[in-house]
Order: C-alpha cells, then structure tokens, then sequence
C-alpha cells in the first residue's frame, strides 16, 4: 500500500465536505414525516387588525411620497435640469444625479439626459467624454447610450469615450460592474475593474484605436492576463523590403503560404471568438492540461469576451487546481467570481470565490474589488450576517470606495 | 416502562423537537439506553410514536451520512431520509436480528434505497446532477475548490454502473472497511474487492478527463 493514495485523499477532503454541510431541515422534515405527527400550524394570516394598520400605513406613505418636497433629480454644476433637457459643456461641467451618482463631462462633452427617476437614470453620450461614478443600490439601473452601444451600470465608477465620428466606443473600468450591448453582438460584453473595452469601426488606419480589443491589465507580475506582452515580436514584419535586381524568372514564384495565427496572437490582436475557435481546434480541454498559468488566464480571458462562460470557468478552474500556491491562482478566483455573479447568478458561489481571493491575497491589487463584489454577492444571496460583517471591513479599509454607500446601507 | 421515561418530568408529553438531529439524538439516545432494546423493538413494530422518534433519532446521522456518499447531496434529501425509515419500518416484521443489528440492517436499506434511486434516475434520463444541482447551503467557510470537486466527483459518479459506484464511494469517500462495504452492499467480500479494483480503474478514467479530478490525482503541479 501506498504511503500516499491520491484518491483517498480527495475522496477524504469531500467526506468533510459533505459532513459539515448543513442538512438540519431536511433531516427535520424527514423525521416529521416519518413520525407521522406534523404539528399544526395557525397559518390563518394576518388579522383583520394587522390588515388595516397595514393597509393605512402604506397609504400615508403614499401621500407622504407624493406631496413631501423632493430635490431635483439632477443638476448640472448646481443648475437643475429636466429630463430631456441636452447639455454641452463649454468647459469641464458636473452632472449630479439625486441618488449621488455623478458624470464629469470634460469640456466640448456633450450629453442628452433621457431619463432620472430615483435609481433608474438614462443618459445619451452624444459625443465626447466623461468619468462616471455610479453609487450602487440594489434597484440601480443607470444606463449610458452612446451611439449604437449601451452601457449598463449598477454601480461603478468608469471613464467612456465615445467618438461621434469613428463611431467607436471606449470604456476603462475602476471599480465595479458595467454590461455594454452592443447591437453587433449576440450577447453584452460584461466588463469589471480593470478591464477596458473599445468597440467601433476603424474608419482610418491612422486612428489608433483597434476595434474589440478588450485588455484586463495585469494584477501582478508573473500573473499577468494581459494580452500584450513586452518584447514579443510583432505580428506582422515592419522591416522596409528592398528589391534587388535579378533575372526574370521563367515563372513566378509561388509566395509561401503564411501560416495562420495561433491562438495566442489572435487573442493578443482583441479577435477573441477566433482565438477561442483556434483553441477549440487544438483541444481546449488538452490545452487546460498543458499550458501555463499565464497562457491559462489568457484562454480564460478570450473565452469570457467570446461570452463563453463554461469554457472561461474551465480554463480558470485548471489554474486553480495545477497552480495552486500561485498568485495566478487567486487571480483565477476572482474570475470565477466575477462569473458566477455577473453571467451565472449564482451569488453564493460567488461570494465564496471572492473570498478565497481575500483570503489567499489580502493586499493584491483586485482586494478593493474582491471586497466590494464579496459584499453584492453576500447581499445577494441573502447573507445577511456575513454582509454585515463585509461591510464593515470595506468602511474601514475603503471609505470612499464605490462600495462605500452599499456598505453604509447595509449596517443600516 | 418506556412510556414512563418518555413521560418525564422534563418532557410531559412527547419527545422534545429541538433544532438538531444531533440534539434530538443526544436526548433520545440518553432515553433510549435507558430502556431495554427489546422493548424498543417491540415498541416499534407496534409503531409506538415514541419509540419511532428513537429510532430515527438514533440512526439518521448514518442513513444521512450513506445517502450523501452515494448520491452527492441531493435536493429530495429528506423524502429520501424518510423513505428509508418508511422502509425500514415495514420491513421490521421480517427481522430477525435484536436491537444491536438495527445499524448494519438500516444500512443495506440506504444502500438499496440509493440505488433504487439511481437506476431509475438513469432510466428516466434525468441527469443526477440535475436532482443535486441545488443552491443548498454548504458550511460557511466551505472552499470552493472543494466544492467544486465534489460536483466534478459526482459527476464522473453519475457515469458509473451503480454496481462500481456504490461499493467505491462506501470505500473511497467514506473511508469504510472492505468488510463494512460488502455488508453494506450485501455481497461477499470477494466480490466487493472485485468490483472495487473495476471501479478505481473507471473512476481514475473518468476523472483525468476532467480537468479539476485530474488535478487532485495528480497532486501538486511544479
């Protein structure tokens, strides 16, 4: 016998696994039923008392609503305006939305506000740009048009550019969540901090900005997701040809025949759903067997911007199983978080892996982030003491963070 | 005599329904030591209320402990919980054993139960994993790695025959001897030893296709 049997081991570690979940209802349900005596319940309802003070209360707080005095929803640099109303602004201008929501629109940015009622505010970037802070509620629906695109927040703060002329669409994340539909595509593009996003049309080749190309800068060295990576040649040759005189051939010659770009150059160049189809033709699961943690996030990464969530979860789950001491792993962590909250829904989950992030690193440079997400997610999936206990620690560690207000809302 | 310690002081009526089974089951084991066992069984076959209580009490944590190895954690749990005790119940007539043996007997009822379970699951095409796909509530500090494995494991399980996958997760996943496996399946050790080498062999297969399971078998990665 082995000193060391794989198998035991793992079939120990989810043993305890399912020993320490919580069954106690079921097991109460059972043993009721078996014993054949539920007790009975007064499920008759409220009373007829409660019903009328219930009633009564909801309609002085429906009067209250109506006739108390409400600030104006929104105010360019302290100047309110009404819904419909467009703003130009000469010079860097601030729009404040009630909620505590801001757009910094930067001089020459102009802007239509389409819609502000409570948390549910629409904005039309005409042209230009700005900064946008949006304070998160759990009803926050702020959307930004620009052009084709939209721009769905729910709490964040981001910079977007979005040219009127070239049609193209720029979006940097610092904190949070934002979805961006675009027409073009079957499904949003979901972006968190730190991913940046463009999209558009090249109309010039000079307008150095390349269509799709979605970075997720790195988080640390030698975790790196980013596509670009120092020192590596560049996909096309930029050296000058020179012609040298020669006989006229008897026939032309046949240029070789370029070979096609692997998966990894493909992904460098923002063509995701190409890098990720070269990838499913050399074997994605062999290749999540194979590779290596850096290439592993960039696989993820093409996956997640091809909205293809399972393979994105496959490629960061063999990160975390081969690379399991690595920063790369906790990285992959955050991602599976980010999956399982913004494509899955799976709230729970996520809080579990935003928390394996925090507690595998504490002060990386997603921790602000994870601590925010860990937050929504707890929230989310309806647990209420450890938000309680989450929201505390982001007000003291991130007093000013995006998450500060939800936090705050929370300890209520 | 049962019926006067169940009619204690403390409880004046009925066995008390605390939160936990652990609980119930402290206080139902403390009165059922305390009664003889043949009474109990007695007791039981009349279908003494009472004497019910103790007997789920005393024997949930393992049915429940055999249903988790066998079929990951399942949403229809507590119908599965009380369908082996339902069973349990109607085949007491045919026991023969004394109250000592009621362990081991209810036992081969979860194993037989589970399989029951299975089968018709796989004949009816529904996905095991579909029964267990469930938001239940893991413990708090649960890693997700783990869980995460134990859905993969689950999976590779549902592939299995039952006949290689019930004696391997007696075996594997809930550490039981060779002799408690094949009691538990109710065939000779012989075959259990056969079987078990059969289903290491499939469950390692299936398990290096899956990028997670291939991981854990493979230990740490350089």
């Amino acid at each position: 016998m082995t000193d060391r049997d794989p198998l035991l081991e793992l079939g120990a570690s989810l043993r305890r696994a399912q020993d320490e979940r919580d069954d106690d209802a079921a097991i109460a349900s059972a043993r009721a039923a078996f014993i054949d005596a539920p007790q009975e319940r007064s499920d008759s309802g409220p009373s007829r008392a409660l019903w009328l003070g219930g009633a009564l209360a909801l309609a002085a707080a429906l009067i209250l609503l109506v006739l108390w005095p409400s600030a104006p929803a929104v105010t360019v640099d302290g100047v309110a305006i009404a819904e419909g109303a467009g703003v130009t602004a000469s010079e860097p201008q601030r729009m404040d939305f009630a909620d505590g929501s801001r757009v910094a629109l930067r001089a020459g940015t102009s802007v239509d506000l389409l819609r502000a009622q409570g948390h549910e505010s629409r904005v039309r970037l005409v042209d230009g740009s700005a900064e946008v802070d949006v304070r998160h509620y759990d009803d926050t629906d702020f959307r930004l048009d620009a052009g084709p695109y939209q721009v769905v927040v729910t709490g964040t703060r981001f910079e977007v550019d979005y040219s009127a002329a070239t049609e193209t669409l720029t979006v940097a994340m610092h904190e949070g969540t934002v979805e961006i539909i675009d027409p073009s595509s079957a499904t949003p593009f979901v972006l968190s901090a730190p991913d940046e996003l463009s999209l558009g049309v090249v109309l010039a080749a000079s307008s150095g900005v390349e269509p799709n190309v979605p970075r997720a800068p790195p988080e640390d060295a030698g975790a790196s997701a980013t596509p670009q990576v120092a020192n590596e040649p560049a996909d096309e040759p930029t050296k000058a040809v020179v012609e040298v005189p020669r006989e006229p051939a008897e026939r032309p010659k046949v240029p070789r025949k370029a070979a096609p770009p692997g998966w990894r150059q493909l992904a460098k160049a923002g063509k995701y759903a190409e890098a990720l189809a070269a990838a499913e033709s050399l074997g994605f699961s062999r290749l999540c067997k194979k590779s290596t943690a850096k290439d592993l996030l960039v696989l993820a990464d093409a996956a997640r911007f091809s909205s293809n969530a399972a393979r994105a979860e496959e490629a960061l789950q063999a990160v975390r199983t081969r690379f399991r001491k690595k920063a790369a792993a906790a990285r992959a962590a955050f991602g599976l978080g980010r999956i399982a909250f913004d494509q899955r829904r799976k709230y729970a989950e996520a809080a579990d892996w935003f928390r394996t992030y925090l507690r595998e690193r504490p002060d990386g440079g997603l921790a602000k982030e994870a601590l925010g997400r860990l937050l929504e997610a707890e929230r989310k999936a309806k647990r209420n003491a450890a938000a309680k206990k989450t929201a505390t620690k982001y007000l003291e560690r991130y007093p000013g963070g995006a998450h500060a207000e939800l936090a705050e809302a929370t300890l209520r | 005599m049962l019926h006067a310690i169940v009619t204690s002081p403390l409880r004046p009526s009925m066995l008390p329904d605390t939160s936990s089974c652990y609980e119930r089951g402290r206080v139902a084991m403390t009165l059922a030591t305390t009664t003889d066992d043949g009474d109990m069984l007695a007791e039981l076959r009349k279908g003494s209320r009472a004497a019910k209580a103790a007997f789920f009490d005393r024997h949930c944590q393992s049915v429940r402990r055999v249903l988790l190895r066998l079929l990951g954690h399942d949403a229809d749990l507590a119908d599965l919980l009380n369908e082996v005790f339902t069973r349990a119940l109607e085949s007491l007539r045919r026991y023969r054993g004394d109250a000592g043996g009621l362990g081991p007997w209810i036992t081969r009822i979860a194993v037989h139960t589970a399989r029951e379970t299975i089968r018709r699951r796989q004949r009816g095409r529904r996905h095991l994993a579909t029964a267990r796909d469930v938001d239940a509530a893991p413990h708090p500090g649960a890693s997700p790695d783990i869980e995460l494995a134990l859905k993969r494991a689950y999976a590779a399980l549902d592939q299995m025959h039952p006949d290689l996958r019930i004696p391997f997760a007696l075996r594997f996943v809930d550490g039981m001897e060779l002799t408690e496996v094949a009691d538990a399946c109710d065939v000779s050790l012989a075959t259990v030893k056969r079987r078990l080498v059969k289903a290491r062999a499939r469950f390692v297969l299936l398990a290096r296709r899956d990028a997670v399971l291939a991981g854990w078998l493979e230990g740490e990665a350089t």
